[in-house]
């Protein structure tokens, strides 16, 4: 039943597709204004910057001279940070983005309704995002973690000696991947917001064919929150490869210990604005172009098989 | 409604732009009023007023009294106008570079020790030897080690404004308790070796000797000088492999005997001194710079333990002493000001004034002119004079600063801290470890070069 | 059937009452770290200070050289409120112009869009500095708000296609019969319906602004223009001294405006919209 009310609005929008296919350019134009001058006037010019830095050894301080495929080739066969923080930045992503979606997922669907003072959970919820990249809280990650810090203190209550979950070079990117879970307020939200999407007469139509609540989750709100879920799969994977706060606040900058925490991104800087080599920076930046676009793509071909639009589209 | 608040929300933004427009649109002319009357003092053909950007990092007191000590300028020279942009030390060199990528960096630049070859290789900084000539900027009264530590490729870019001396930092708390004499200025590695053990010995678990700082290169920097080398010769590592195992090992015994931090204690501390052992109550013993003893005793978590300081350990038999004065901070030039007489007048104030030098006081270290110094004297506090006593005695022992460091340096700086880790965490062995990190700096240095 | 519904509802509450307080744990932290002195923040354990330090607030309230800490908040404010108006408009136009219109390139145009999002920023700020140099912009708000109005936060604007992209496109066939044209179609009906997107971009855009350190501190120079993670920059230098404890009481003051923004926002998730009806 559920199944049917799905596919009527689509099979009719397709047909209203058809109707209004005459394409709009003018007004398209109109609407896209802004952003066509923010991206000729702002974005464009420093992009192609960068993508020509890529290809010189400009410092920042002297102006650049041209060195060809060099800082690409270095990269790939004589740099082994580079390795590693590809390394950190995979394991990284692979770790906290799964993670991050499902508990946000499953903490907006258990805040969407039904419970009171729902709005005061909310912003505690978002607490932990509130703080951001803020100074405090590396210190409360050590506070927290750290060797004599308040988790293993509770561990040791039940006997357990456990190491410096932030300081150890085995844990500490994981420490990170935990502070990027318990920071999932962002993803949250946009779940929630995706959540007041739904018309609430499918959930009435499907109560009355006397569907459960596991199945109306299955049949409603799983295939209607699709886009949501999408937007923030891809965003999820685009931050976190690009992640570097997180990291650079707690190892204060350094990736450290022993490298566990150089992120992609954190050497790349360090390449860029410690180092002086802002040219080999913009190399490492377009390779990590590359890396998440090519994610990127396979993620926008595989939502043609499970994501559904209720403008018919695909 | 929602159309309401959209029109409302459009006119105010709209305001705000186009205020924050013309905000800056009459900043973007300085002196707007030209026919100032005062010619007289610069040498600039025109009377308007010379406007000079100044940036600097530091704290709280460091801004006040710097603000001061500029206004006082200002006072003397009333045809200068200087704009002040401070900031504290985190992003300070990313901000820096990025403007002087934009040929808008301030006319006046704080600068380090770390970086002073990088902006300088690069002329990013103005040559300040036409004003020492030209009697401008007066250095006949500065110590020439500083003179010499302001100086890349023979030219002179950074004025010290104030002298440091590495020192090991201590609690005279548990120095007393334990029944520890006060080192004296003769002692070697081993002596400070068995003390840390000592102290670890009695105090027993929960608290070292020392903090471990075998991955600060500046540190290992002296006991390489001890040995009658360079850390760098020649745009290459001057270290030989047995500076550095020698180093390791001596770290790496502490270790066993757990007289010095765990590695991963090791990795929690930063250079903010609060995270330090001694200041948390965790260690008696650390390394530091002398003009940091005061922030360092400020940050003590047991503010009655009295900190003191000595002379870094000798090595037995040492060629030469490894110790040398250090410049604290630089005030530099930015190479494309408008109005470098100017700006060597200001430096010239900053550290040759009498009245500018007793308002700035030691918070930057200990005043690079001599003269400047002996007035002082008779005016410092009790930790001033400590500090002033201590600078005195290195002073008296050192050797000479070695040339600024190479460009590279920061990369190599965080090599060899990652080299110190893998030794702390037992990651693959010594000698091979020490034999890669070799490779890779002389490979960044040579790039560099 | 009551009784096990009640006992979910009892669980689900137990669930949610101890999540809240491991998220709770950081602000509590804050603000009794807000109070201690400043050479113990770093070595006490507990939330509660031993020692109550008033003079934190004072510190901290009172600024530097004569700029109150009031200047920093109300210059974020500003930075802040702009940046929301203008990423709101800006990107909620792009993003009809994408979810419902079709135009020539516009799938080249839309992985253009993406494309911007993935490049990092660390290496266009710099070409970025260059330009708002030319422009005189540097050391003024304009660079933190301008970009803005003009989109380029692509963030945003995907945000908002994929929320369109979920509003039925009947709405949009029966306006037109009823003679409405394009703009008003995206100003009467879908805007009115992406308000849950709209709020998101609003919360999002408030917080990362209010957050944002590093743009801020290479166009700020002045210290009257400073915003507030710059002003709180300002207690600690890491090479010699801080002064945590005014650090930490302006920290906590500054999530204030933060608090505001959110429970004014989430509001518009508990009442939601009346979407019912609208299907056909």
């Amino acid at each position: 039943m559920t199944a049917s009310s799905m596919t009527k609005p689509q099979k009719r929008s397709k047909r209203a597709k058809k109707s209004a296919a005459s394409p709009n350019n003018r007004a398209a134009l109109f609407f896209l204004a802004p952003w066509l001058i923010g991206l000729i006037c702002l974005t464009l010019g420093p992009v192609l910057a960068s993508l020509y830095f890529s290809l010189t050894d400009y410092s920042i301080l002297a102006s650049p001279n041209w060195v060809g495929l060099s800082n690409y080739t270095e990269m790939l066969t004589a740099d082994k940070l580079f390795g590693t923080s590809l390394k950190v930045t995979f394991t990284y992503v692979f770790a906290s983005v799964p993670l991050k979606l499902i508990f946000a997922l499953g903490v907006a669907l258990l805040l969407n309704k039904g419970i009171k003072g729902l709005g005061i959970y909310r912003t505690i919820y978002y607490i932990p995002s509130l703080l951001g990249g803020s100074i405090a809280i590396s210190m409360l990650w050590r506070k927290m973690l750290g060797g004599d810090g308040l988790v293993n203190q509770v561990l040791l209550k039940v006997g357990i000696h456990a190491p410096d979950w932030v300081a150890n070079p085995k844990y500490a990117l994981y420490s990170i991947v935990l502070l990027s879970v318990w920071q999932f307020g962002s993803s949250m939200i946009i779940f929630l917001s995706g959540l007041k999407q739904i018309p609430s007469d499918y959930y009435e139509a499907s109560s009355v064919d006397g569907a459960g609540k596991i199945r109306q989750f299955w049949s409603i709100t799983l295939p209607i929150l699709t886009p949501v879920i999408f937007f923030n799969l891809v965003m999820q994977i685009i931050t976190s490869f690009q992640s570097f706060t997180q990291a650079f606040v707690i190892s204060n900058g350094s990736g450290g210990p022993l490298n566990s925490t150089l992120m992609y991104s954190l050497y790349l800087y360090k390449k860029g604005f410690a180092f002086f080599q802002m040219g080999y920076a913009s190399a490492m930046a377009w390779v990590l172009l590359l890396i998440i676009g090519c994610f990127t793509f396979i993620i926008f071909r595989s939502s043609r098989g499970w994501v559904h639009y209720e403008d018919g589209g695909k | 409604m929602i159309k309401n608040k959209f029109g409302i929300v459009m006119v105010l933004s709209l305001s705000l732009i186009f205020g924050g427009c013309s905000a800056q649109g009459s900043k973007e002319q300085p002196g707007a009023g030209a026919s100032t009357d005062n010619g007289s003092g610069s040498s600039d053909s025109n009377s308007q007023k010379v406007e000079l950007r100044i940036t600097w990092w530091g704290s709280q007191t460091r801004h006040d009294l710097t603000i001061k000590a500029l206004e006082l300028f200002q006072q003397k020279h009333p045809d200068i106008v200087i704009k002040p942009e401070y900031s504290g030390w985190d992003g300070y060199f990313d901000k820096l570079s990025t403007q002087v990528a934009g040929a808008n960096a301030p006319d006046l630049i704080q600068m380090d020790y770390a970086f002073l070859t990088d902006y300088a290789n690069r002329d990013a900084l103005l040559d300040l030897d036409t004003y020492t000539q030209s009697g401008d900027l007066k250095i006949d009264k500065h110590d020439p080690s500083m003179i010499t530590a302001g100086t890349v490729n023979d030219k002179l870019y950074a004025i010290t404004l104030g002298v440091n001396a590495p020192g090991v930092v201590y609690s005279s708390k548990v120095f007393k308790e334990l029944n520890i004499a006060d080192p004296d200025t003769s002692w070697t590695w081993e002596d400070f070796a068995k003390i840390a053990q000592q102290i670890k010995d009695a105090k027993g678990d929960g608290y070292v000797g020392a903090a471990d700082n075998s991955g600060t290169f500046n540190i290992f920097q002296i006991m390489v000088r001890q040995s009658g080398r360079a850390l760098f010769e020649d745009g290459q590592l001057g270290a030989t492999k047995e500076d550095f195992s020698n180093w390791f090992q001596l770290w790496n015994d502490l270790r066993a005997g757990g007289a010095i931090t765990s590695p991963e204690a090791t990795a929690t501390m930063t250079t903010a001194l609060e995270t330090r052992p001694l200041a948390l109550g965790t260690g008696a013993m650390d390394f530091t710079w002398s003009n940091q003893l005061i922030a360092f005793q400020k940050a003590m978590k047991d503010s009655d333990d009295l900190l003191k300081i000595q002379v870094l350990p000798h090595l037995k038999g040492e060629v030469k002493s490894g110790e040398y004065l250090k410049p604290g901070q630089f005030m530099s030039g930015y190479s494309k000001t408008q109005h470098p007489k100017e700006v060597a007048m200001v430096i010239d104030f900053l550290v040759n004034d009498p009245e500018a030098t007793a308002i700035l006081g030691s918070e930057r270290g200990v005043p690079v002119n001599s003269d400047i110094r002996a007035q002082m004297a008779s005016t410092l506090s009790e930790t001033d004079q400590m500090i002033f006593n201590f600078v005195d005695t290195v002073a008296k022992d050192k050797s000479d600063i070695d040339p600024p460091y190479p460009q590279g340096f920061s990369e190599v700086d965080k090599n060899f801290r990652t080299l110190s880790e893998q030794i702390a965490f037992g990651q693959g062995e010594l000698s091979g470890n020490i034999d890669e990190f070799m490779t890779s700096s002389n490979s960044v240095l040579s790039k560099a070069k | 059937m009551a009784e096990t519904l009640r006992k979910t509802v009892w669980l689900k509450h137990l669930a949610i009452m101890l999540i809240a307080f491991v998220m709770l744990y950081p602000v509590l932290w804050m603000v009794g770290s807000s109070f201690k002195p400043n050479n113990v923040i770093f070595t006490e354990i507990g939330i509660w200070p031993q020692q109550w330090e008033w003079s934190n607030y004072l510190a901290g309230w009172s600024g530097i050289q004569g700029n109150p800490f009031s200047r920093f908040l109300s210059n974020s404010m500003i930075v802040s409120i702009g940046a929301v108006l203008g990423n709101v408009l800006s990107c909620s136009m792009a993003a009809y112009a994408f979810a419902r219109l079709s135009f020539r390139f516009k799938a080249a145009a839309f992985g253009l869009m993406l494309l911007t999002i993935m490049l990092p920023h660390h290496v266009t700020l710099i070409p970025q500095y260059i330009l708002f140099n030319q422009l005189g912009w540097v050391n003024s708000f304009l660079p933190l708000i301008a970009p803005k109005w003009l989109a380029t936060d692509g963030f945003f604007i995907f945000l908002t296609v994929q929320f369109i992209r979920g509003l039925p496109k009947e709405l949009d066939e029966a306006a037109t019969i009823d003679g409405c044209g394009l703009i008003q179609i995206y100003w009467r009906i879908v805007l009115p319906l992406a308000v849950p997107a709209l709020i998101t971009t609003t919360i999002f855009t408030f917080l990362w602004t209010w957050d944002d350190f590093f743009s801020q501190l290479i166009y700020l120079s002045d210290v009257t223009k400073f915003t507030v993670p710059l002003g709180l920059r300002l207690f600690l230098d890491s090479s010699s001294q801080s002064d945590w404890g005014p650090m930490f009481a302006m920290s906590v003051l500054s999530l204030l405006p933060c608090f505001i923004i959110f429970i004014l926002c989430q509001k518009y998730f508990v009442e939601g919209i009346a979407t019912s009806g609208i299907k056909g």
